[in-house]
Order: structure tokens, then C-alpha cells, then sequence
């Protein structure tokens, strides 16, 4: 009993002696080293700093942007357009050609309704390729440049190409190259 | 009440840039805290130091406080990690302190009175770190238990064990030696 009251009077002590223990001085220059510090932290920023910061965040923002289109641009790995790229170049080949023989048949006289119709002109120069042929009819039609144009950014971007079909369809409503539009936009629509 | 709401008025006001508000912040915590390093085990020499880590993590600190705890809590949890680095850094050898002895006493006094005080930091650093922070938390600075429980991140109950233990600890160390002197 004794021995335990010994203990803890000789713990109680050292409790009294660690409270009492005091610390060596303070460095002079301690406080005035944190209230710098504190002064540095709590800088008010300039407004030039202001901007610099919002050109950066800006900057920063535009590059993440820029990425992600590269990114959906490059990449299309369900893209159901690359594996039928071909079997429709062929297709939209023939509506060409079809077009070409419809936009150079001359305009029929006003009572061709009544007239039984006339066979479309055999194609003028079959020794052109279709490539050569496509962009020269092109290069005579604004629709049919748009028309192509569109059906080449089917490869890239599919929405965008059905943007240029519809933008195609409101400015020639009534042309040839409308049908085809029409038809690319539905196939684009499925 | 109004203490407590003057202090977080103080933080608040710190935490929005006021350069005053700190220095008053300063002017009440610094000294407590440069003690309760020097309790904890830290050497004299290192406690500037260690005080200037301490604000820095604080100032760093500032404008995310929320008050969620009450701000000395806070900065005592922030000089216990500080602390922790140190001890991991340092031997504990090197934490023991310099003659507090008045000069003015006769040497044999003062040579007993180093040795008891040797003995008793010796105790304490042999102690396992968080046995230490929990005994120096609740007897030495004498904050409530659940103030520890808070600082120290644990529940009430296990600082209740630790401090148990702790004690448990100090008397087995000091007893056989301290005799001598009694």
C-alpha cells in the first residue's frame, strides 16, 4: 500500500516537474520570420497577376478542349461507317453517274410530258475515271462539290457530314443533288 | 462561450488575410506550443524550429479551417505530427535537456536535481510515442480526455488505456532509482 502511495506521489511529482519545465527563449527574429510568412501567404494578388492566372486557366482549357476533338477525330474504334467505306463509294459512284447523265440531259421542252420519254444520253466520255469525272462535275456544280464533300467527311465525322447534307438540302431543295442527300442523311439517320 | 467565440473570430479573421488577427494568434499559442514541444521530448535546441514548422503548416492551413474543432486542438494536432517527424528524424538520445537548475543553487542540489530530471525524460522518451502523446496530453497540459481523443484522432476509451498504461509505465521506470534520492 505503501509502495503504491509512494508511486504515485513520485508520478504526481513528475507530472509538476515536466508542467513546470520552460523553454529556452525565443529566437528574436522567430515571430517576425512567421508574420513574413504569413504576409507572403496572404499576399493581396495584382490584377495583372489576376489575369495571368485566367489567360492560364483559359490556355489550359482551350488545350484540353483541342485534345479531345484530335481524340474523337482520330479514334473511332465502333465507327460503323470504315467497314462499309467501300461497298458505299461504289454506290454513291453510281448515283453520281446517274446524276451526270440527268444534269447533261438538256432541259426538256414544255410538252415532253406528253411526249413519250426520251433514252438518257449514253455517258460522253468513258475514258475518264470516275474519280476524274466526279471531280469535274464537282468543279461545275456547287451542289455536287457539296454533295461530295459531305460524303467524304463521312469517313471523319459523321455528324458533321450529316450537318452538310441537311445544310445541302435546305439550299437545294429541288436539285439532284438533293435526292442524294436525302438518302446518305436517312442511311446516316438509321 | 465568449472565449471560444473570440478565438474563432480571431482564426476566421487570420484565415481572410488579417495580418493583425495572426499576430495576436501568435502572441497567445506561440509560447504554449514552443512548451508543449519541449513535454513532448523536443530538444531545446530545435524547438524554434519546430515552432516555426508548426505556423507554417498552420498559415498553410489558414483558409481551409472550418472550425470543425476549436483551434488550439487543431494546432496541437498539427505540433504532435510535427513532433512525430522530428522524433522519427532525430535519436531520442539527443532530445534530452539542458540543466534547468538555477545557477544560483549549491552543485550538490543541482547535480541531484539534473539526475531526477534526466531520469524522468529518459522515462518518458522510453516511452512508446503515442503512450507519451496521450499521458503528456492529459496530465502534463491537462486537457480533457476527450480533447485528447479529438487531437489524437482515437476514442475516448483508448486514451483512457493509454494514459493508464502510460502511468503504468512511469512508476515501473522511475520507482527503483528515484528511491535512492527520496
Amino acid at each position: 500500500m505503501n509502495d503504491q502511495s509512494d508511486e504515485s506521489r513520485r508520478l504526481r511529482r513528475a507530472v509538476l516537474r515536466l508542467r513546470a519545465k520552460e523553454p529556452v527563449p525565443e529566437r528574436p527574429s522567430l515571430r517576425a520570420e512567421l508574420l513574413l510568412a504569413y504576409a507572403r501567404e496572404f499576399r493581396p494578388q495584382s490584377s495583372l497577376a489576376r489575369a495571368r492566372r485566367a489567360a492560364l486557366v483559359l490556355a489550359a482549357a482551350a488545350l484540353v478542349i483541342a485534345a479531345c476533338l484530335l481524340g474523337a477525330r482520330d479514334w473511332h474504334p465502333a465507327d460503323p461507317v470504315a467497314p462499309r467505306g467501300a461497298a458505299d463509294l461504289a454506290r454513291l459512284e453510281l448515283r453520281i453517274d446517274l446524276l451526270q447523265a440527268r444534269l447533261l440531259v438538256p432541259p426538256r421542252p414544255p410538252t415532253a410530258a406528253f411526249q413519250p420519254a426520251q433514252p438518257a444520253q449514253p455517258e460522253p466520255a468513258e475514258e475518264w475515271s470516275s474519280q476524274v469525272r466526279l471531280l469535274a462535275l464537282a468543279d461545275r456544280d456547287p451542289a455536287l462539290f457539296r454533295l461530295v464533300s459531305a460524303r467524304t467527311f463521312e469517313t471523319i465525322d459523321r455528324q458533321a457530314a450529316a450537318g452538310r447534307y441537311r445544310q445541302l438540302l435546305n439550299d437545294y431543295a429541288g436539285g439532284p443533288a438533293a435526292d442524294v442527300a436525302r438518302d446518305r442523311l436517312a442511311f446516316l439517320n438509321q | 462561450m465568449t472565449e471560444l467565440s473570440n478565438e474563432s473570430a480571431l482564426v476566421l479573421r487570420a484565415g481572410n488575410g488579417d495580418r493583425e488577427a495572426f499576430a495576436e494568434l501568435l502572441e497567445e499559442h506561440l509560447p504554449a506550443v514552443r512548451a508543449f514541444l519541449l513535454r513532448l521530448g523536443v530538444a531545446q535546441d530545435d524547438l524554434d524550429d519546430l515552432t516555426q514548422e508548426v505556423f507554417l503548416t498552420v498559415i498553410g492551413g489558414l483558409k481551409q479551417f472550418r472550425g470543425g474543432s476549436r483551434f488550439s486542438t487543431w494546432l496541437l494536432g498539427i505540433a504532435l505530427n510535427t513532433s512525430r517527424s522530428w522524433f522519427r528524424r532525430r535519436s531520442p538520445e539527443l532530445g534530452l535537456p539542458e540543466d534547468s537548475a538555477a545557477p544560483s543553487d549549491p552543485p550538490e542540489r543541482r547535480l541531484l536535481r539534473r539526475e531526477r530530471e534526466e531520469r524522468l525524460d529518459r522515462a518518458l522518451l522510453e516511452l512508446p510515442c503515442r503512450l507519451r502523446e496521450a499521458f503528456v496530453l492529459r496530465h502534463v497540459e491537462q486537457l480533457p480526455a476527450a480533447e485528447v481523443a479529438n487531437i489524437l484522432r482515437v476514442p475516448e476509451g483508448t486514451v483512457r488505456r493509454w494514459t493508464f498504461q502510460a502511468r503504468k509505465q512511469l512508476r515501473s521506470r522511475l520507482a527503483p532509482k528515484e528511491s535512492t534520492h527520496e
